[in-house]
């Protein structure tokens, strides 16, 4: 085992900008049928007060990554390998995935320094426990306060997240709230002790498009008001564009790209991610023609491809090159960073034009 | 929710009075009455005009209607539930004293299954798939299998044999017919451990399974990673989350324990030579002492009645989600 609280050493410490910083993460599930790999090598890294955007079809392993970070996997899921280097507010650096994933210190994190909200607010409240218990329950653990200063505080958050009439609705229980007002309360309780981070994943999924559009600017607004960092885990490349300051790009476990948010949009590079670009329904498209969509599906979690996972559904395919070759993490600029054949080749040239079009 | 409570309260009474017809009723059902049981049974020819004297002193040839409303009329007024023909006595003093013991006993057992039950059951689902949880559940399966008296009946000559307990009944011999002191109830306290495991095994056996299920279904609900996220301790959340959440099912489940309790456990009673309704009932039927097997079935409908009363304000105080209106 590793120890729990592993300090880094100055090589690899980033600068004081960087908040988060996931290093080749691998996060494993070992079930009775076999391995699932369900985060295989992801790498990220976000600053402070910005906002990163995860984005990948269903299966890829966004949410594993989102608790891998929190170390609230479920069983029978374990982090393999793998850093998730942390900046705590005291300024010390720490290894998230070296920590006892019961343990004290952990525990100290989660809620405290990061907080995460998830997708369905139907469910994520506990039905037999109000809000205000809940929410004073997260302050009572992480800050020094008594029982009527967390009360204070949790009305002061229910206001602040726009749930009307807080000091009433701190005594409503989760089935009394709309959709939209329960995600308010869960931001309230993840916000409530000031976290450096917001894990947000897809919080906006199960509400409907009016309410997705107020929660997105509500976290916004919260987040250039507290200037806290939030990791935020979507599908939906149009919440992306709306918010997002850096995206990684995530295929069956892996980061294939990432970069900043104009590079993703506007100078996107991997098959992938041009894939899902172009996959965006859009209301001005003149020809009236069918919706482009990604040949074949996910492949199935035991029968992962070799080399390049996409290979089987790349339009790009280079044969006996993308089936054999893991392709490497490749930087093409300070921001952009890929992996992908077309562009990591030996001799690290820009892509052949030709195999791009 | 004393409205509620008050409300629940007053539909009660149809729903006692409509018990009772149908009890009473049902008793009449088989053919032929109590002196009909009684003639075929006696050695000797019973002189035909001695029955249709006790026929007429009962009210045997009456209408069933007249019968019932006399029985009930008396029960309501005057606490008065009839007489048994075959002991001979009032009805009212031959099942009070056993009413008060089975209520002591289903109470008992019902805290012993509890008790028992819910750690266990907490462990097993907490540590899925473990060995632990595959002791408990093949230890509960057995529980599950073996019929109450063949328990019963092991666990007897187990005392006997080795502690040399008197065992069977609820009291030493001294004190069956004698007046209620300390040293009765001291002496019904050493005679209650054995037919409450007893009577608890199975109970616990099936709650455990229940329990287990329960909890297994709200671990993975969202809540409780959503607690864990806020950097709850594993017990805390444990505890505070999906255990209370794994109850509410148990709470209602409490309805069905006093009858089954009182009439269920009659075979393992009779085994155990317990004082208690379950017996009285089974040779009340047999015999077809009308009035006191009536007496009983009514009274173990308003246990039942009173079972669900009680649970359903345990549900409504323990969750929010109940809508008292």
């Amino acid at each position: 085992m590793q120890p729990t609280h592993t300090r880094l050493d100055d090589s690899a410490k980033t600068d004081d900008q960087t908040l988060l910083d996931v290093k080749d993460l691998k996060t494993h599930f070992f079930t009775d049928e076999g391995v699932v790999k369900a985060v295989d090598g992801v790498n990220l890294s976000l600053k402070r007060g910005e906002t990163l955007c995860v984005v990948g079809e269903s299966g890829c392993g966004k949410s594993v990554t989102a608790r891998s970070i929190l170390r609230i996997v479920p069983s029978p899921g374990k982090i393999v390998s793998g850093e998730i280097n942390f900046q705590q507010r005291d300024g010390e650096a720490i290894d998230l995935a070296g920590m006892n994933p019961k343990g004290r210190e952990i525990r100290k994190i989660r809620g405290g320094e990061i907080s995460m909200i998830f997708q369905e607010p139907m469910s994520s409240l506990s039905p037999v426990h109000t809000i205000g218990s809940q929410i004073m329950e997260a302050i009572l653990l992480h800050l020094p306060v008594s029982r009527q200063e967390a009360r204070k505080r949790a009305v002061s958050m229910l206001d602040l997240v726009g749930i009307p009439r807080p000091s009433e609705q701190l005594d409503a229980y989760s089935f009394e709230l709309s959709g939209g007002m329960r995600q308010r309360a869960m931001i309230a309780i993840a916000l409530a002790c000031e976290p450096q981070l917001l894990i947000a994943d897809e919080p906006t999924t199960a509400l409907d498009v009016t309410t997705q559009a107020n929660i997105l600017d509500l976290i916004r607004d919260l987040q250039q008001e507290s200037g806290m960092s939030v990791l935020f885990i979507t599908h939906d490349l149009g919440v992306v564009a709306e918010i997002a300051d850096e995206v990684v790009v995530m295929y069956l476990g892996r980061d294939v790209e990432s970069g900043d948010v104009d590079s993703i949009f506007h100078n996107a590079k991997h098959p992938y991610t041009r894939a899902l670009l172009q996959s965006i329904p859009r209301y001005d498209s003149r020809e009236n023609r069918r919706l482009y969509s990604i040949k074949g599906t996910v492949p199935h979690p035991f029968a992962r491809p070799n080399g390049c996972p996409f290979h089987p559904r790349c339009d790009d395919f280079i044969a006996k090159r993308c089936d054999s070759i893991d392709p490497p993490r490749h930087k093409l600029s300070q921001s952009h960073s890929i992996r992908c054949l077309l562009y990591s080749a030996a001799d690290e040239a820009l892509p052949n034009e030709d195999m791009l079009t | 929710m004393l409205w509620y409570i008050a409300r629940r309260i007053i539909y009660l009474i149809p729903t006692l009075l409509v018990v009772s017809i149908i009890a009473f009723v049902v008793i009449q059902l088989p053919p032929g009455d109590f002196l009909a049981s009684l003639i075929s049974k006696a050695e000797e020819t019973v002189d035909q005009a001695q029955v249709d004297a006790l026929r007429e002193r009962y009210g045997l040839d009456e209408p069933i209607y007249v019968q019932y409303w006399k029985w009930i009329s008396g029960i309501i007024t005057k606490g008065d539930f009839g007489r048994s023909f075959e002991w001979d006595k009032d009805v009212s003093d031959l099942i009070w004293e056993r009413l008060g013991l089975t209520v002591v006993i289903s109470l008992l057992t019902l805290a012993f299954i509890w008790i028992v039950a819910i750690p266990i059951g907490i462990y097993s689902a907490v540590k899925k798939y473990t060995i632990g949880d595959y002791v408990v559940t093949v230890i509960g399966f057995i529980g599950l299998a073996i019929p109450n008296f063949l328990l019963a009946l092991v666990l007897m000559y187990i005392a006997f044999r080795y502690f040399g307990q008197s065992v069977g009944g609820l009291f030493s011999p001294e004190y069956i017919v004698a007046d209620w002191s300390l040293d009765r109830v001291l002496d019904l306290l050493s005679h209650l451990w054995l037919p409450v495991i007893i009577l608890g095994t199975a109970g616990t056996a099936a709650l455990i399974r229940v329990m287990r299920a329960n909890l297994l279904d709200e671990l993975s609900k969202l809540y409780v990673d959503a607690a864990r996220a806020r950097g709850l301790s594993e017990l805390k959340l444990l505890f505070k989350y999906p255990v209370r959440v794994a109850l509410n099912p148990l709470v209602s489940a409490v309805a069905w324990v006093f009858p089954a309790l009182v009439s269920g456990s009659a075979i393992t009673s009779i085994v155990l030579n317990l004082q208690t309704t379950g017996p009285l009932l089974y040779r009340s039927l047999q015999a077809q002492d009308m009035y006191l097997a009536g007496s009983l079935i009514l009274l173990v409908s308003v246990l039942t009645i009173i079972g669900t009363l009680v649970s359903d304000i345990l549900l409504a105080w323990i969750d929010p989600r109940i809508q008292l209106q």
